[in-house]
């Protein structure tokens, strides 16, 4: 148990060394954005579909619930409301940090760690480039800004969800489902959802090109790197909710009534 | 002297590797490293191409410690450097023509243009110019291999170092890749650093022979000083004999 607890410290040590390198390279020595930008687009598309499909259900699902629970209190109105805002404050970011680690997170650990094996990135610096900048970074933005627009994606098909199961589950009509939006979803609600996307998403990022960039032996290690970029990212996406949402939860005692 | 090995010593894990090495190689020449798998032959040259640091001692690169010098000077050092990996190391997600066209892009100012003039004289030279567009999963281990020189040569390096160049191969093409590796270094006056364990290659190729064994280096000299050689270690390997010193430690 302490040896499993020695070695998940060190992880972590060893994660955040390599994301200091990073920015560092960054502000030395920036990427394209060209690099970038092919790094968002292959992200973005290789998840939409999914991550489209899967808001769709969320919002549907949270439609569902919501309207078990309200309907008791004739409070039906307010559901387009409470969706939206369940959706865009924890399960939009939650959602859209599990279905990136499954597709994405494991993709790059896989595709760097077998460039790591096959000695591509030992090529690289011999060539007189910065693996870092060349192949890391752009990767490591892709996935942080591409994750904001699977968000974004995400939210409008769960609203679209809810108001389709809304209309058919709870007879209510499309127009007062999204009147009731901007009453319960307020500016906090959306800061925080994105606090909470940025956080997932950096964890994310860090940690498949950190397990990828240090995977050793042959195609058991990178076998090994994929594996312990879903434990990491997943363990470190739910303990981070955790502390995201008691953050904002104490931003919002603290200000209440004069930002939000 | 341009490359130097003074008291280096490294290991990984089960006691060292090397113990306080020395070697030095002059400008123009040819060294090849033989010896048994697994005993620091690949370790000597990623040493010299700065992919492994030393636990001590010194890598001297024309009369500079590698080590001691800021990131960037190391870099503008090491771009004098090309190497060829054992197993080729080409990026797969890239063609035969922009692997070359990689370095050359990233690190001098030519025009697109010129880069594709530059790519077509390599893959002119190692007899691949037929093959610009294919990927490197599309072509044959030989070729991948002529490929890998091409690339480790784009940026004309004035050392170059080739990891067992001709692993794998048949003799024929064994003997064509040799052959290109001479011609390319006449052509381009360069340095060379090569490993192999195919010792009629290695006749072939070098100026000096050593051979890295027991975490030493031992400089067998030329072909005729080589075949000569008075240490019973030597003589067991470059003759392939099953008894002696070399058998009896690793049982």
């Amino acid at each position: 148990m302490l040896k499993v607890l020695k070695n998940l410290v060190d992880d972590i040590g060893a994660c955040m060394m390599f994301l200091r390198d990073m920015i560092r390279t960054g502000i030395r020595t920036p990427c394209t954005w060209e690099a970038v930008c092919v790094q968002i687009w292959k992200v973005t598309v290789q998840s939409l579909p999914t991550t489209m499909m899967a808001g769709f259900f969320v919002g549907a699902i949270m439609t569902v619930q919501f309207t078990m629970q309200i309907k008791a209190f004739g409070a039906l109105g307010y559901l387009g409301g409470l969706a939206t805002s369940a959706t865009v404050r924890e399960v939009g970011p939650l959602l859209i940090a599990f279905l990136l680690s499954g597709k994405v997170g494991a993709f790059t650990s896989a595709e760097l760690g077998t460039m790591r094996v096959t000695e591509q990135i030992d090529a690289i610096r011999c060539l007189g480039a910065n693996p870092l900048q060349e192949i890391i970074l752009p990767r490591f933005l892709g996935i942080v800004i591409s994750s904001f627009i699977l968000l974004a994606a995400g939210l409008l098909m769960s609203i679209f969800g809810g108001l389709i199961l809304g209309a058919f589950f709870a007879g209510i009509n499309p127009e007062e489902y999204i009147r009731h939006i901007p009453t319960i979803v307020s500016k906090f609600s959306i800061y925080s959802g994105l606090f909470k996307c940025l956080v997932f998403a950096m964890i994310l990022a860090s940690v498949c090109t950190y397990k990828g960039y240090t995977a050793t032996g042959g195609a058991k290690g990178v076998g090994r790197a994929v594996v312990s970029t879903a434990v990491m990212t997943m363990v470190g996406i739910v303990v981070s909710d955790w502390l995201t949402s008691l953050l904002s939860e104490t931003t919002l005692v603290l200000f209440r009534g004069d930002l939000f | 002297m341009q490359l130097a090995l003074r008291d280096v010593t490294i290991g990984f894990g089960d006691g060292p590797l090397l113990k306080k090495v020395n070697l030095e190689v002059r400008q123009g020449e040819s060294i090849v490293l033989i010896g048994p798998s697994g005993l620091g032959k690949t370790v000597v040259l990623k040493l010299f191409a700065g992919l492994l640091k030393p636990d001590g001692g010194q890598i001297i690169i024309e009369g500079r410690d590698l080590h001691a010098l800021k990131f960037r000077e190391q870099v503008q050092l090491l771009l004098k450097m090309g190497m060829l990996f054992q197993k080729n190391a080409l990026f797969d997600s890239l063609t035969v023509g922009d692997n070359i066209a990689f370095p050359l892009r990233e690190k001098t100012l030519l025009t697109e243009g010129e880069i594709q003039d530059k790519v077509g004289y390599f893959l002119e030279a190692v007899g691949l110019a037929h093959a610009r567009t294919l990927f490197p999963d599309e072509i044959s281990g030989g070729m991948q291999k002529r490929l890998g020189i091409a690339r480790a040569l784009a940026l004309s390096p004035q050392i170059v170092l080739y990891d067992d160049p001709t692993a794998g191969l048949d003799p024929i093409t064994s003997r064509k890749i040799a052959d290109l590796i001479l011609f390319l270094r006449q052509e381009h006056k360069s340095t060379t650093i090569s490993v192999t364990n195919d010792m009629a290659r290695a006749y072939q190729l070098a100026d000096r022979i050593v051979m890295v064994v027991d975490g030493e280096l031992i400089v067998t000299g030329n072909k005729r000083e080589t075949l000569a050689h008075k240490d019973p270690r030597v003589s067991q390997f470059i003759h392939g004999d099953l008894t002696g010193p070399l058998t009896e430690s690793l049982t």
